[in-house]
């Protein structure tokens, strides 16, 4: 399968009171297109970190130190990549909401309180597909001109038309540009000389200074009572809007988009957030621990939605969470991590019936099964502290099958079959082996 | 597990190793990290030496009054500091340097007694209004409810005049007035903790109301209440301060800051001539009285940076 | 192992709702609602039960942390007198009713007061969700755990230093965590901490109010093995509230399932995850992930959201979101019957469903 995003030994820290916390420590992971991938590990394991990393939306003591963050997101050339370390913010925000998409554990605090959902939703929408949003609009002007002829009254809706028709065009005339620049960009990226740097420096200006809005309308739509033409956006957003809530199997989509947040229970608002998320088309979906504040019944209902959408809408979800359950039950692909550290990766079939890691099997053996005999087993001692996180491999310390070397030497990845990779020292050192 | 259990233990032996006493010097520490701290406490300990040591270095011609300001002669105007008065005189020759160093135990006695007394009240009502709520907590925040509707400075004048002019009524006054910001501030701080599932487990284990209140919920709230109440004692100082220069605190020639401020009151712009000419008599009073509130409020602030939880340990 | 040690009888917990200027009443949360339910001694009876359905306030209710509205608690009772008592309760002769009230004084929890209520605490304990709430921020390990027994009053400073240091090591800590602030500690050790308190006065009866959910996986199987081992050792009785059904499943001898207030299953473990009557028990189990991607099975994916309970459905309170719901459900609350032998459920349909 084609690969859409690749993290290369990515190294993320917090600068704190404490210390410096070491939260990423060489992270690579890898998102296929058409897969749900899940990151699993126990708090302060560094999974939220991750894809925040890959988002760039680390908090403020934090920072990325190190490695690659690579986004395969051309459609001529698979094996293209863009590397966002090296990129601006403003090229960061065409990315975020509109190639990828996050998704966090608190609804009530992702939703404004304030607006209601159709709004929120339509933002989303303005935002990301204005174009198409716009060619409808004139679409149904158009249609409605053709219907009736009134002398000075069609006048003004044809007027009304060349005004959509400009914005559209400044629209889609902007993101061509903006198009031709990164490919500009992304032909520049190899080598290092200061020529590139200049020219790369310029290209990033000239982005940045490109206009999104034609003066003409800009113009109009600062007047008081000409500003009123722009209405005629609302009807075709409020129908994307019902239509995606239908689509989403949301019960009565024209009381709910009405509704402000409050007056919503968790799992609705939940499945809005996911509305907001997925009304742009993002080639990727992150959803950060989604439902570990839902019911099992509601969980159900939206990891059932979920994958309803990636069959149909979205190609690629990355699926963090601290549930072994859920992974068994959404993902196909998994990655175990433990203190900032990818221990296993693995088809999640593979991973449930041959664990690797010690820290897999150890994992595995403490979670309640349905057909649980024996008592459960433990992991001694606590998840370390990362301001001074153990030597060598970082699980060591608890390890059962801890060596010498575990102490001494980070494990390097090993693949122990296709598409299963372990970072042990029991796979790969000559100590294991003898 | 026994990783778990191996942790590291220091020991140290004695009163040292206790745990408060290592939470103490440990926020002390940092306390003492901050230069502003550092000056606010200097300030402080400056003024707290000077009412300490006052009769030695303003020995008082009655000890048994020793607040009573001497003075050389009735001259009305004010002579410019010299060998004998080295701060200079106010009208009718009060020494200004003896009013400024008795001034300071009156100040001291001011700020604490009235903050005291405040606190006192607010912990009382705050906490039974905050804990039990019901009609209790409903009076109480009707009554305080009233007091914020008055303005404060009317309302104390008004009442000094009806109690008597002097600095005790100013006091009395002032606690009479001020006590409802504590009650209100306190009673909010229980009100977030009452539900706290510590103080269930209290309750789970039998413990009585008044237990609950003093073990559980007044230790994790009060910080925050005495770093405001130790920031007041300044303001308080100034407030009673400006209620003597209004001419409501004791008679003329007391040891107070205010009242010394009063009393200069015809002397702030000098002759025609020379309108700074009586620089010194209003500077100096209003000098001190400015660096004891700043050095509160620097304290205050320190305090607060060290001892709140939100920002600790981050 | 049949003796009863809670009888809860027709249990009602209302939380008034108080509206406009005069703080009027204007309608009730019906947050448990005339259940019925006895726990016995030395069992672990597991209570389930999505947010909102009542699991969480019938503990707190029972522990007296929360005033019942209505009902009974009876407090290590035989059978024969709970039923004799409410005998004579349901009898309608005011003079056997003012009797039975007379002896409830006594029996039922609920009413008791004073020093039979400082009694009663001894032998009733909660261990909290989560410890980073539940332990005074500002206490020494030492003093948290010596408290419920400073407040008993009836030991000495000495037996109580005995006592806290005997309850650390029965939890697996040591000598030298007494001398600690709670914030020094991981979560599971200020889960150890938690109950070590809930077992310092000796008590039969503990309640354990979801107290794996807030600890990570690797964590969650450390205390859940702690608190298995106390129970043979100490021979407790456990209420264990909880959402996570497998967690239950493992640490439970019965299983009590609750919507809305309203109990609707209850039987042994094995027979409820075999054989489950209720439709939403049966939705509730198909919708637990299970930890295994080999596992093939049904699922029952129910639509919508729980009721409000202010406004609770009439009739069974499940019908809006069930899909076997008939013109019965919808006028008729199902009482609590027993299907199977010590297997109960509140259900209408439960024979045609099954």
């Amino acid at each position: 399968m084609e690969q859409l995003v690749k993290t290369e030994k990515v190294v993320t820290n917090f600068y704190t009171y404490e210390g410096v916390v070491k939260a990423l420590n060489g992270v690579s992971v890898e998102v296929r297109k058409g897969e749900t991938y899940g990151l699993v590990g126990e708090s302060g394991c560094g999974k939220s970190v991750t894809v925040r990393s890959i988002m760039r939306i680390v908090q403020s003591p934090g920072r990325i130190e190190d490695g690659k963050i690579l986004l395969f997101f051309s459609d001529t050339d698979r094996n293209q990549a863009v590397d966002i370390l090296k990129r601006s913010e403003a090229f960061m925000q065409t990315i975020r909401g509109n190639e990828i998409s996050m998704i966090f554990q608190e609804a009530s605090t992702s939703l404004n309180p304030v607006l209601s959902i159709e709004y929120q939703i339509g933002e989303s929408f303005r935002l990301h597909r204005m174009p198409e949003i716009l060619r409808e609009t004139i679409d149904e002007l158009q249609a409605n001109l053709d219907k009736k002829k009134i002398p000075f009254v069609s006048g003004w809706k044809k007027f009304q038309i060349s005004l959509f028709n400009r914005q559209k065009e400044t629209l889609e005339n902007y993101e061509r540009l903006i198009d031709s620049i990164e490919f500009q960009l992304a032909e520049l990226e190899d080598d290092g000389t200061s020529k590139n740097r200049r020219l790369k420096d310029e290209l990033n200006r000239k982005r940045d200074m490109l206009r999104k809005d034609d003066r003409l309308v800009m113009f109009f739509r600062r007047f008081p009572f000409l500003r009123r033409y722009y209405r005629r956006i609302n009807p075709v957003i409020h129908r994307k809007v019902v239509n995606l809530l239908k689509e989403l199997g949301v019960p009565n989509p024209e009381n709910i988009a009405r509704s402000y947040p409050h007056e919503l229970s968790g799992g609705m608002q939940q499945r809005i957030v996911i509305a907001i998320a997925l009304a742009c088309h993002p080639r990727i979906l992150i959803a950060d621990e989604p439902t570990s504040n839902l019911d099992v019944t509601i969980q159900a209902q939206i990891l059932d939605m979920i994958r309803v959408l990636k069959e149909t809408t979205i190609s690629s979800v990355l699926f963090i969470t601290h549930d072994l359950g859920v992974v068994a039950e959404i993902c196909d692909r998994v990655t175990v991590m433990y203190a900032g550290d990818t221990c296993e990766t693995a088809e999640v079939k593979e991973l449930f019936q041959k664990p690797l890691h010690p820290y897999t099997k150890a994992l595995l053996r403490s979670v309640p099964k349905v057909r649980q005999e024996e008592a459960l087993a433990t992991i001694p001692g606590v998840v370390p502290n990362l301001v001074n996180p153990p030597t060598g491999c970082r699980f060591h310390p608890r390890c059962e099958s801890a060596m010498d070397i575990c102490k001494r030497e980070k494990p390097p990845l090993f693949t122990y079959a296709p598409g299963h990779t372990v970072s042990c020292h029991l796979y790969t050192s000559k100590e294991a082996k003898s | 597990m026994s990783t778990e259990l191996k942790q590291k233990t220091t020991k140290k032996e004695g009163f040292l190793s206790h745990p408060a006493v290592k939470e103490f010097t440990f926020s002390a520490k940092r306390f003492l990290k901050n230069p502003l701290s550092i000056i606010g406490l200097t300030i402080i300990l400056i003024f707290a030496l000077i009412a300490i040591f006052a009769p030695v270095l303003a020995p008082p011609e009655d000890p048994y009054d020793p607040f009573k300001i001497p003075h050389d002669g009735w001259k009305t105007a004010p002579s410019p500091p010299s060998p004998e008065h080295p701060l200079g005189t106010m009208e009718q020759q009060y020494d200004i340097l003896y009013g400024i160093i008795w001034g300071t135990r009156s100040a001291f006695k001011i700020g604490f007694f009235i903050v005291m007394a405040n606190l006192f009240i607010g912990i009382i009502l705050g906490s039974l209004a905050g804990y039990f709520g019901g009609w209790f907590d409903e009076i109480i925040m009707r009554i305080t409810d009233m007091f914020y509707a008055l303005p404060f400075l009317v309302m104390a004048m008004a009442l000094v005049v009806a109690i008597g002019r002097g600095l005790q009524s100013i006091i009395i006054v002032m606690i009479i007035l001020g006590w409802p910001t504590y009650t209100r501030m306190i009673r909010g701080e229980i009100m977030a903790l009452r539900d706290k599932d510590f103080i269930l487990a209290a309750k789970a284990g039998g413990a009585k109301s008044l237990r609950i209140i003093i073990q559980h919920i007044l230790p994790n709230s009060i910080y925050s209440v005495l770093i405001v109440a130790s920031m007041n004692i300044g303001t308080t100082v100034l407030t009673a301060a400006a209620l003597s220069f209004l001419g409501l605190g004791s008679e003329s020639g007391y040891a107070d800051w205010g009242q010394m401020v009063s009393m200069c009151r015809d002397w702030i712009v000098g002759p025609p001539d020379n309108r700074l000419a009586y620089w010194y008599v209003v500077f100096t009073p209003g000098f001190v009285i400015a660096m004891f509130v700043l050095g509160w409020n620097l304290l205050g602030d320190a305090a607060r940076d060290v001892f709140d939880p939100k920002m600790r340990r981050k | 192992m049949n003796e009863h040690i809670l009888d809860i009888r027709r249990l009602k917990k209302y939380y008034p709702v108080k509206g406009g200027v005069f703080k009027k009443h204007i309608a009730d949360v019906k947050a448990v609602d005339d259940l019925d339910l006895t726990i016995r001694k030395g069992e672990c009876l597991g209570l389930v039960g999505e947010s909102g359905c009542g699991k969480t306030t019938l503990g707190k209710t029972i522990l007296r942390l929360h005033e019942a509205t209505e009902g009974r608690i009876y407090y290590n009772q035989s059978a024969e007198e709970v039923d004799r008592i409410e005998g004579l309760l349901d009898s309608g002769d005011k003079t056997k009713i003012a009797e039975a009230r007379q002896l409830l004084q006594q029996v039922d929890l609920t009413k008791m007061s004073g020093k039979d209520l400082l009694k009663l605490r001894r032998k009733i304990q909660i261990v909290f969700q989560d410890p980073s709430n539940s332990l005074n921020p500002r206490m020494l390990v030492k003093k948290i755990i010596a408290e419920p027994l400073y407040v008993q009053g009836v030991y000495s400073a000495r037996e109580i230093e005995e006592r806290v240091l005997n309850l650390l090591n029965t939890v697996g800590m040591a000598k030298e965590h007494m001398m600690r602030y709670p914030h020094e500690f991981s979560g599971g050790q200020r889960q150890r901490i938690a109950v070590a308190r809930a077992l310092a006065t000796n008590p039969d009866f503990v309640l354990m109010d979801e107290p794996t959910s807030a600890l990570d996986v690797s964590v969650q199987s450390q205390i859940l093995n702690l608190l298995m081992q106390l129970q043979k050792d100490f021979s407790l009785t456990y209420l264990f509230v909880t959402h996570h059904l497998l967690v239950v499943k493992y640490i439970s001898n019965r299983i009590a399932v609750m919507y809305l207030g309203k109990m609707v299953e209850l039987g042994a473990t094995a027979g409820i995850f075999k054989n489950p009557l209720h439709p939403y028990t049966k939705a509730l189990l198909s919708a637990i992930p299970i930890p295994d991607p080999a596992s093939e099975r049904q699922r029952i994916i129910l639509t919508g959201d729980v009721p409000n309970p202010i406004n609770p459905p009439k009739g069974c309170r499940f019908h809006p979101r069930c899909s076997w719901a008939v013109d019965r459900c919808r006028e008729e609350i199902p009482v609590l019957e027993e299907a199977e032998k010590e297997h109960f459920v509140a259900c209408h349909r439960w024979k045609e469903i099954s």
